[in-house]
């Protein structure tokens, strides 16, 4: 009996000995996890882990950029402020017989129709998503919020009536810790397989919820319908019929086409029209082209608008242009086609696996992309003025709707085009081209010919010669491309404007590979060089033509006017003039492993305007990878050596960054002084875990820099999160703890295609400013927000991200929103460096495409960022470009990017990758300066997810240490000039903060550990009383 | 005088077959093609195997009488299940963040499930070893 109460009272001490010494194990190990996700958690429970201590500085010194504005009122107001222009200038009029604008009168008899109407796509479903703010002095609206705040009024039993539908169109995405419900349209997953699901609720079921749903419209008569399609990161639509809901049977050929319940729909209030006497508007909501060919020819719609994924503000603008307080002046920045899975890159799109897919290393797919230079209105007008020219046999029936090709049948809208509520006429008044200076400078008068006063957008398009030389040598020409784009202030019934564009010469030249002695080289060649403006590339194209002598009764769908041509004359081909970069280094071929035959000869045929019949793209679907190909995209590619390296590291020169703030002379010897004093584990960790913020470094007391996705505004963190909220410190930008603004987050703004679709490098300069505004106040320095990658196919439901199908629209507006927001200090960044066009496989997709399709495509979309606007920040791609990652790629990076562009800035790799697909050791050759990993900050931390990276594999490894060394550089000069060095001077020092939750785990840690040795006292002292 | 099997039989039955889940799934994950490319961890391939060792000890030592010096077993069971459960987690914890955000397709998250399940298995194990340290495995 004795015994038994012994045992029992030691059982009870030993299971109390295991739950203590458990939790405090836990606790232990867990303080490890907390240390290398610090930045995550302090965002998820709003704490700061570490304060700037600054000793005896001059406030006016120390902070170096300042807002416009005096209060956190003045900032959201204003960004609410460009939101809304920016939809009044980016929504584009496609149609219109008069009935836009509404009267005061019409503006009280709305009815709503199409649940997108109440739950519209805002934002992305995933990245650029819509940041709601609520309860903020700024505080964002969906459609129907900002037609009543307009004074608008809608037809209420239609919103009740979609309201009890709800059931039928919300969508639930399953995920581990429970179920997603959206009440809006959504993109297809990024699955090989998966389909759109039509939401849109049948008239039947519409009947059944209201059966006089019809006659409610009888009061409320202008009838507006919005039809929506979803854009988000990882998702994809698949082309035509295998891309739609097969369980479905609504006639509809395409994700990106019409059901029949959205056809039934417009119909049923096209047929109540004739009762009411009322309008039909239908409003598109989305980013990807649609096909809406039967829309336009359907005349029982009145008028239709693309209003783009308006943001949190934008609503204010569809509703001023609704009501015609703003005349509409936005453009299209994709071509509208009729199929869109007819256009030479939706050949090659989509799951196309290897035949040896090796999923284990990221060897999935691989994407040829055969169509060359020709995407979006590059291959319908070049295509078009060929079958008008009666050359390349443009006229076969490949790639054609029905029988020979004809561009009538083919497209909807062309790229650039946009109606107005007044008429406008421009005239090309002179093109003045200075080869020396490398400029085009043309001056073009707008004149408003109609009776209301609005803006115009200035397209100035070039078509140059498409040569013998050419074919022979396998450069191909687009028929027309933008060279530059201007908008003009508002201008009066009757009054004009003289805009004048100096437009950049790189980007009407055209990539040879086999120029200068096969070296490569930008040319231009011999001949004609034709100029000119219009309502979108059509109409540019036409103009072109009518220069060239040709006329309707040669095949043109409109007459063109000759007269609004200039032209240009040159001599010789030229190959030299652009082989030198702006920043003076040689240009020359780089990326010929990009090619697909490189790898395996003769596989691809890439398409020539030569041919189209016989070179339009087929689809290369299971390719078989070489073993050289497979031994490249085994990741492995840069073998480290040992010997020795003379790299200096971990000096004492007694140097802050601060000391270097505002310094952009690299050559300076403070640079090399301070960064002596960097360790090698320090850049080792941190190229190694560089995700979510990039960390302090003690060694030269850098600052930790908070990171920010996403091209709809920095949207990552609300702006009290980082704020300084000690007003005392003379912060301009320290906030009241209870700021009203302070849960404001600012991923507000319209998704990019809007922004391009405005044609205004000012407004997308202004966002940046505006960006630039709450970067000061939210002390959120980088901000991967300039989406430059191309709409290579609508099918990319990631396309709300990027701005358009064509490089230059795409470039300049890029530019623009990087130099806005980069004189506020803020690190913007250019994103994804390069040829991510595609979520599909994103990680591992091996993209194959041509030097000259690289090179005036994505590369040209992203240039300017870095040449003209010169960022301090860029991310890098998922993708492999060829069969290298995009991060390992020998020369994109470093003799593209770093090399001819001049970029010295910091560069993250994309989202968390695995350890082996991050390719760490030969990113950092290439320049890139972190990857987007977290973890703790040691040594035995990133060792551990990268075996390689040990200081005994790398401190005698002399390329790789002076790259290292080179990429932390780079990142400190980024820092330096940017907005992360505000508050700090050289008496500066980070001082660590116990965040509350540091104190629990610690609390933990000591008081079960106590606990645990009291148990065990207790353990062993019930053994021996009882003995 | 006869040994009864007591609830600490079956407890600690039950924490070896939840952790010999655990390490299985464990193992089926690192062999997944999202997974595979992370390698095997072995801080938590010794820390499972350490405590099914430590258990199974507590049962087989436990069936004979439970001698002073083997009541190290269960506590020293609990402590390595739990660091396993951690840092499997710390294994894991930045693929899951891809796999659910921007990572997130049909076959990752089919991927995920064994990930899913060692790390539920081994938190089991770990209470259960918790709780079966009150217990011995027979009684008289």
């Amino acid at each position: 009996m004795k015994e038994n109460k012994r045992r029992a009272s030691q059982r009870l001490w030993r299971g109390l000995t295991a739950l203590t010494a458990a939790v405090t194990a836990f606790a232990l190990a867990g303080t490890s996890i907390v240390n290398g996700f610090r930045t995550d958690i302090d965002k998820f429970l709003g704490t700061s882990s570490s304060k700037v201590v600054t000793e005896e500085a001059d406030p006016n010194e120390v902070y170096t950029y300042s807002s416009d504005y005096a209060s956190t009122t003045e900032l959201v107001n204003a960004i609410a402020d460009v939101g809304e222009r920016m939809s009044e200038e980016g929504t584009v009029l496609l149609k219109n017989n008069g009935a836009l604008p509404l009267t005061a009168e019409e503006k009280g008899k709305l009815s709503l129709l199409g649940f997108s109407s109440y739950n519209p796509v805002m934002g992305g479903i995933m990245g650029s998503s819509l940041t709601p703010a609520s309860g903020t002095e700024a505080d964002t609206v969906n459609f129907v919020q900002a037609l009543t705040a307009r004074g608008f009024t809608y037809n209420s039993a239609l919103e009740e009536l979609y309201a009890s539908l709800a059931s039928s169109y919300t969508t639930e995405v399953e995920s581990w810790g429970g179920t997603i419900t959206y009440t809006t349209i959504t993109a297809p997953a990024n699955s090989d397989g998966s389909f759109f699901t039509s939401k849109e609720p049948s008239q039947s079921a519409m009947s059944g919820a209201n059966g006089g749903w019809i006659d409610t419209m009888n009061d409320y008569n202008v009838m507006i319908v919005t039809i929506a399609r979803a854009g988000s990161e990882n998702a994809n639509y698949t082309p035509g019929t295998a891309g739609v809901d097969p369980s479905q049977n609504l006639h509809q050929t395409d994700p990106l086409g019409l059901s029949d319940d959205e056809r039934a729909l417009i119909q049923a209030a096209i047929d109540a029209k004739s009762a009411n006497g009322g309008k039909v508007i239908v409003l598109l909501n989305n980013a990807s082209a649609m096909e809406i060919q039967e829309l336009a020819d359907n005349e029982g719609i009145d008028a239709m608008l693309q209003i783009g994924l308006p943001g949190g503000y934008g609503f204010y603008g569809v509703c001023d242009i609704l009501d015609g307080t703003v005349n509409p002046s936005g453009h299209l920045s994709d071509t509208y086609a009729v199929k869109n899975a007819l256009s030479p890159a939706a050949q090659n799109y989509g799951f196309l696996w290897w035949a040896n897919a090796q999923p284990d290393k990221n060897i999935n797919s691989a994407i040829v992309e055969a169509e060359g230079i020709y995407t979006g209105y590059k291959y319908y007008e070049t295509r078009y003025a060929d079958a008008v020219l009666g050359q390349g046999n443009a006229s076969s029936d490949v790639g054609s709707t029905s029988g020979a090709w004809n561009y009538a049948n083919e497209v909807t809208y062309p790229f650039g085009y946009g109606l107005s509520y007044t008429t406008f006429e421009q005239k090309i008044d002179s093109v003045e081209v200075d080869l020396a200076a490398k400029t085009a400078t043309a001056t073009v008068t707008v004149t408003n010919t109609g009776a209301v006063a609005g803006k115009d957008a200035v397209q100035l398009y070039v078509s140059v010669p498409y040569t013998d030389y050419d074919r022979e040598h396998l450069v191909e020409k687009a028929g027309v491309q933008l060279l530059d784009f201007g908008k003009t202030e508002i201008i009066e019934p009757g009054a004009s404007e003289t805009v004048t564009l100096t437009a950049d010469l790189q980007y009407m030249a055209s990539w040879d590979s086999t120029a200068v002695g096969g070296m490569g080289s930008y040319i231009l060649d011999a001949g004609t060089y034709y100029f000119t403006v219009g309502n979108g590339a059509h109409e540019a194209m036409n103009n072109v033509l009518a220069a060239q002598g040709r006329t309707t009764a040669n095949g043109m769908t409109d007459e063109g006017d000759a007269a609004n041509v200039q032209t240009w004359t040159l001599d010789a081909l030229d190959e030299t003039t652009f082989n030198l970069s702006k920043n003076g280094v040689g240009v020359e071929n780089q990326l010929g492993d990009l090619d697909i035959n490189y790898w395996l000869p003769g596989t691809a045929t890439y398409l020539t305007r030569a041919d189209w019949e016989g070179t339009f793209p087929q689809t290369y679907a299971g390719l078989t990878a070489s073993d050289e190909m497979l031994a490249v995209m085994g990741n492995d590619n840069y073998q480290m050596v040992s010997t020795g390296s003379d790299v200096v590291f971990g000096a004492n020169n007694g140097l802050t960054l601060a000391s270097m703030k505002g310094n952009t002379d690299l050559n300076d010897e403070g640079w090399a002084m301070l960064m002596d004093q960097i360790t090698l584990e320090e850049c080792m960790i941190r190229t190694g875990f560089g995700g979510t913020s990039t960390k302090a470094i003690s060694s030269i007391m850098s600052p930790e820099a908070i990171q920010n996705d996403g091209p709809n505004g920095i949207y990552s963190y609300p702006l009290a999160q980082y704020a300084n909220t000690d007003k005392s410190s003379g912060d301009p930008c320290a906030i009241d703890a209870n700021d009203p603004n302070a849960s404001y987050q600012a991923g507000t703004m319209g998704n990019e295609t809007i922004i391009a679709q405005t044609f205004n490098k000012a407004l997308a300069e202004e966002y940046g400013k505006e960006m630039g505004n709450f970067s000061l106040w939210s002390n959120l320095t980088i901000w991967w927000g300039i989406g430059v990658n191309l709409h290579r196919c609508p099918y990319n439901a990631r396309n709300h991200e990027y701005y358009s199908e064509d490089p230059v629209l795409s470039a300049f507006l890029g530019a623009a929103t990087v130099s806005g927001a980069q004189a506020y200090g803020v690190i913007a960044a250019p994103k994804h460096v390069a040829f991510n066009d595609s979520e599909v496989n994103r990680t591992g997709v091996a993209t194959f495409m041509t030097e000259q399709k690289a090179r005036e495509g994505e590369l040209r979309a992203m240039q300017a960022s870095f040449e003209d606007a010169k960022c301090l920040g860029a991310m890098t791609a998922y993708n492999r470009d060829g069969v290298y990652t995009d991060n390992a790629h020998p020369t994109l990076l470093k003799n593209i990017v770093r090399g001819e562009w001049g970029f010295q800035g910091l560069m993250s790799e994309d989202f968390i990758m695995d350890p082996s697909y991050v390719t760490l050791k030969e990113a950092v050759i290439n320049g890139v300066t972190m990857s987007c990993n977290t973890g703790d900050n040691s040594m035995d931390a990133v060792s551990g997810y990268y075996p390689y990276w040990t200081v005994a594999n790398v401190k005698d490894d002399p390329e790789l240490t002076a790259a290292l060394k080179q990429a932390m550089t780079w990142q400190a000069y980024a820092l330096a000039n940017s907005n992360a060095m505000d508050g700090y001077a050289a008496t500066t020092h980070i001082e660590t903060v116990r965040t509350w939750y540091d104190n629990m785990l610690t609390g933990i840690e000591v008081a079960f550990a106590a606990l645990t040795i009291l148990n065990v006292v207790m353990y062993v002292k019930a053994g021996k009383k009882n003995d | 005088m006869a040994r009864k099997k007591s609830a600490g039989l079956f407890l600690t039955a039950l924490t070896v077959i939840a952790a010999v889940v655990g390490i299985a799934s464990y193992m089926v994950n690192t062999g997944t093609n999202y997974y595979a490319k992370m390698g095997v961890d072995s801080t938590v391939v010794a820390c499972l195997v350490i405590g099914i060792v430590a258990e199974i000890a507590v049962i087989l030592v436990g069936l004979k009488g439970t001698p002073q010096w083997a009541d190290i077993l269960p506590v020293c069971g609990s402590v390595v299940l739990m660091v396993g459960v951690v840092m499997l987690l710390n294994a894991r914890i930045n693929n899951l963040a891809a796999v659910f955000t921007f990572e997130n397709s049909a076959a990752n998250m089919s991927d995920t499930t064994s990930c899913i399940a060692a790390i539920a298995a081994t938190l089991i194990a770990a209470l259960f070893a918790i709780v079966s340290a009150f217990f011995d495995v027979t009684r008289e």
